[in-house]
Parts: C-alpha cells; structure tokens; sequence
C-alpha cells in the first residue's frame, strides 16, 4: 500500500556457504555443437562473465557450452567471485538439454 | 612483525549489481583485504559483521586474510542498478554500533570509512581513504593516531574536508594536518593529484577494455596501501601501481589479482611514472557528447537520465534531446538535435529497442566523421552489421560505453 510500511528489505544474503552450495539445473542458452560432444559425468568449469545478462558460464576445453542461471545463480556468483572453484558436472543430455549439477570443484 | 603485515579497517558489506549481475559478500573493508592478500601482504581485516558473518569468514578463509569481526545487529547492504549509479542502502538508517574502548594498534593500517563508525586506530604509517563523500571524517576525529599518514581522497572528499574547491588547494590543506606525508586526490577524468610536502604530480588512468567501477575505489587504496605500506614505494609511483591495479580490477570486478601479472604491472606502473606523471591536470575538452538514445518508455527515459548525470558528474558537456529540445514535433526539434548533432565531439548512443531515430543520428554521425560509441545491451549481431561495419565502437555494457565516450573526447582510445 503506497505511503505505508517500509521497503527496508536490503539484499538477501547467500543461503548455504560455497562449501555445500549445490544444486541441479539445466544449462541455458546451450551451444548445440558442444552440448553434442558431452559424455555423463564431464565437469564443466563454471566462471563469471563480466557481461550482462547471464553471468555464470561453462565451459568446455574452453568454449561456452551454455550458462547457469536460477534462484542459487547470485550464490553461485558470490563464491566464484570470492575464488572458488565450481564446476557443472554433466548428468543427462537430451537432444539440446543438458543437466547438470553445479558444486564446489 | 613482517613488513608485509597489513591491517585493514573497513566495511564488510553485501553488495549488488542488477547489470552486469553481481551479488557478493564484500564492502570496503573485505574488498581491500581480498586484494592485499592476493598481492602477497599479510592481512588481518577489522570490521562489524551481521547475521552474514559465516559467509565473510569462509571468504577470508579461502582469499587468505584473517578476519577479526565484531558482532552488529544487521547486516548493511547496497544495490546498484549499474555500476555507475548511486546505491540504495539498506537499512535506510544505521545506528552507529557500540564502540568498545578496544582499539587496534599495528604498524601498517589501511583504514576506511564505515557506515557502522570506524573503529579507532594507532599505527606507525597509516593510509585512510574517508569514503563518505561530502559526510566525510578526518582520521583523527575518532581519536585515531599515526605516526605517518597518507590520505586517498576523492575530490568532493577532499573538498567537503577542507572547504576547498581547487584540488592543489585541497592537497595543500590536507597536508598542513598533522602527520600527514601523502595527499591524493582523485579527480575522474583529469586524473589524480599526488602531493607530498615537496612536490605535487598528476597521475593518469589505464584505459581498460572494460569498466566495474564498484569498488574501484577500495581497490585504489588497498594497491595503494600495498606499495607504500608494504614494498615502501614512494607515494607517486605507488600511485601509478594503484592506477595500474584498478585498471585490471574494472576489466571484470575480481578482487584477486593474478600473482603472474604483478610484475607487468608494476613494469606499466614505471613506465607510467616516467611517460605520463605531468604537472598539471589534464584539461576536459568543452565540446560536447551528444547524448542519442530512445526515450519513450520509463526505463528508456531512466537509462538517458543515467547516463547524461553521470557524465555531467565526470566533467563532461552533454547535449541530450530530449533534456536540451525537449518533445515535439519533427519541424520543431529535429533541425535544432541535428545542429548540435553535428558539433559534437562524439556520440553516445543507447541501442534499447533499435529505435530508429537513434539510429539515423548514428548514421548522420559517421557520415560526418563523428566517432560512436553504442551500447547494445541485448542487441542481435544481425542489427549490428552496419554499425560494425561503419565503424562504431559497440560495446555490450551501460557502463563501459559512458567511460568509452569519453575516453574518446580525452584521446585516450
């Protein structure tokens, strides 16, 4: 209601500590002719881009298959920023979709 | 106790960046320290953390400084639209924290303004970097003391501390304080002026592919503070090995710098102290940057307003049309945006929407020989081509484009 309460909300501070950050998600924005050269259990080394929009790249032998995005994606950017190292390991490839699981390398 | 010992006083913040997206656990303090240590000092970081505190201390668990925290009742935090904008701070009012009769007393301190109040200090050589603007504190006012002090200071901190308007005379009047050895005063685009009792220099920025000006502040003074501090450089090429620092530090925000790059920097910082220390400060041109973007929309509007203040704020003259004409009728504005169009120095052109009318004053720009930078943040290769092609400069970053325009009125790219 406009004119009452408090906005005073500040940001949301990171859920879980990088060392047991993880989570499954699916790679967005999939390269297909990467994505087709993935096997189920590759580790795919995630890095911050320093350009909008979708910051949080993986690679594979050093040519972006796709980018994490999602709700732990702000958690994700804190700890790679902060030095640690974090990977995608492949779970499923379907066609485009690949799945993955994001954790500390 | 090491001559690389550093200790560090300073904010331990949340911070957040809409675009480019960033959402980390630093504040001035935590940044300051995360850069020291990579650059191989010893650093103890005092600050006040909140409910986030586990987060603050794997950090300086993995980046390798000793954290010794003092406990708040919440956590303090900062959102920027972009780089370039003005924070929002939450909460919106913050109670200065029971200061203890507790102070720290080491040889080398780094030492920051704090949102919470700074906690008191006593070194041998201190550098203090006031942060705060025009609310800004003198060191001593807390009853800190050193034997030896450098101030990093921006210009409207220098201004607010001494009522000074010319940066000579702000240098001047912070060094007639007690124990102060070292004044810097950053000035943005004409560089920063270093003054000791014997001489004052300007120094210059290194250009950089692209601009996270979040921090970069923190990340001059804690360079700073690692050559002076530390290797016992003197103030003026300590300055440029800060210069030097920042610039990497813009290219994508990370407060960790690559141990293997150290030397190229410190080589770049000599070169620049031999090449490009000058006497005076540069001068900011007075023809304009023309200012070409849609403005239709709330958010289109926003991101012209944005831009044309942060320009302003930099020094620069700019002609926006929609700020300088206003709306109308083509017979009314067109032919006056035109004019100024081409007695511009440069154009600055904000791709949302590809709308076409910034799109014709782009191509009556390069055919007039003007230079464009346009920023296209989520713009397709394919409604590029003939802006590459023409030879705009096209970046994909709000921030990065204010900075190339005018780096492009300065000579510098």
């Amino acid at each position: 209601m406009a004119g009452s309460g408090s906005r005073d909300t500040g940001i949301r501070p990171p859920k879980s500590p990088c060392s047991s950050l993880r989570f499954r998600t699916v790679l967005n924005s999939p390269q297909a002719n990467i994505i087709k050269t993935l096997q189920v259990g590759d580790e795919l080394p995630l890095s911050v881009l320093p350009s909008p929009p979708s910051p949080v790249v993986a690679t594979h032998n050093g040519v972006a298959a796709g980018t994490v995005t999602g709700s732990q994606v702000n958690a994700l950017i804190n700890c790679i920023m902060s030095g640690f190292q974090f990977v995608a390991a492949v779970i499923e490839v379907r066609g485009g979709q690949c799945i993955v699981d994001v954790h500390i390398k | 106790m090491s001559s690389l010992d550093v200790d560090v006083i300073g904010g331990a913040y949340l911070e957040e960046c809409a675009f480019p997206t960033r959402s980390i656990c630093r504040g001035s303090g935590a940044r300051a320290a995360a850069i020291l240590a990579s650059l191989g000092a010893q650093v103890s970081l005092h600050s006040f953390t909140g409910p986030s505190k586990c987060h603050f201390e794997e950090i300086a668990r993995n980046l390798k400084f000793k954290l010794i925290a003092r406990d708040k009742q919440t956590d303090i935090s900062f959102h920027y639209s972009h780089p370039l904008a003005r924070p929002q701070i939450f909460p919106t009012s913050v109670s200065i924290e029971e200061q203890s009769n507790e102070t720290v007393k080491a040889k080398n301190v780094l030492v920051f303004g704090m949102i919470e109040g700074r906690i008191p200090v006593h070194a041998d050589r201190a550098v203090y970097d006031p942060q705060d603007g025009i609310n800004s504190k003198h060191y001593t006012d807390n009853g800190s003391s050193a034997n030896e002090l450098a101030l990093v200071v921006s210009y409207s901190e220098g201004a607010a501390l001494t009522g000074k308007l010319i940066p000579t005379e702000i240098a001047a009047c912070l060094l007639m304080q007690p124990n102060v050895v070292t004044a810097i005063v950053k000035c943005g685009p004409q560089g920063a002026l270093v003054a000791t009792p014997n001489e004052m220099k300007w120094i210059g920025a290194f250009p950089s592919g692209r601009v996270y000006k979040i921090g970069s502040g923190d990340v001059f003074s804690a360079a700073f503070a690692f050559a002076w501090l530390t290797k016992g450089s003197s103030a003026l090429l300590s300055a440029w090995f800060a210069s030097r620092i920042v610039a990497a530090y813009v290219e994508c925000g990370m407060d960790s710098i690559d141990a293997l790059a150290v030397q190229g920097y410190w080589d770049d910082a000599n070169k620049g102290l031999i090449e490009r220390t000058n006497s005076v400060a540069r001068i900011i041109p007075t023809s304009q940057i023309y200012l070409a973007g849609p403005f239709f929309t709330t958010a289109q509007r926003w991101a012209v307003d944005e831009a044309r203040a942060a320009l302003r704020d930099m020094g620069f003259r700019v002609f926006s049309p929609v700020h300088d004409v206003g709306l109308g009728s083509s017979d009314e504005v067109v032919q006056e945006d035109l004019f100024e169009l081409g007695r511009s120095q440069v154009v600055l052109a904000l791709l949302d929407g590809m709308d076409t009318g910034t799109i014709f004053e782009i191509g009556y720009a390069r055919a007039n020989g003007i230079p464009v930078i346009a920023v296209a943040e989520s713009a397709r290769d394919s409604d590029l081509t003939m802006l590459f092609g023409s030879g705009c400069s096209v970046v994909d970053d709000y921030s990065t484009g204010i900075y190339y325009a005018c780096w492009q009125l300065m000579g510098d790219v």
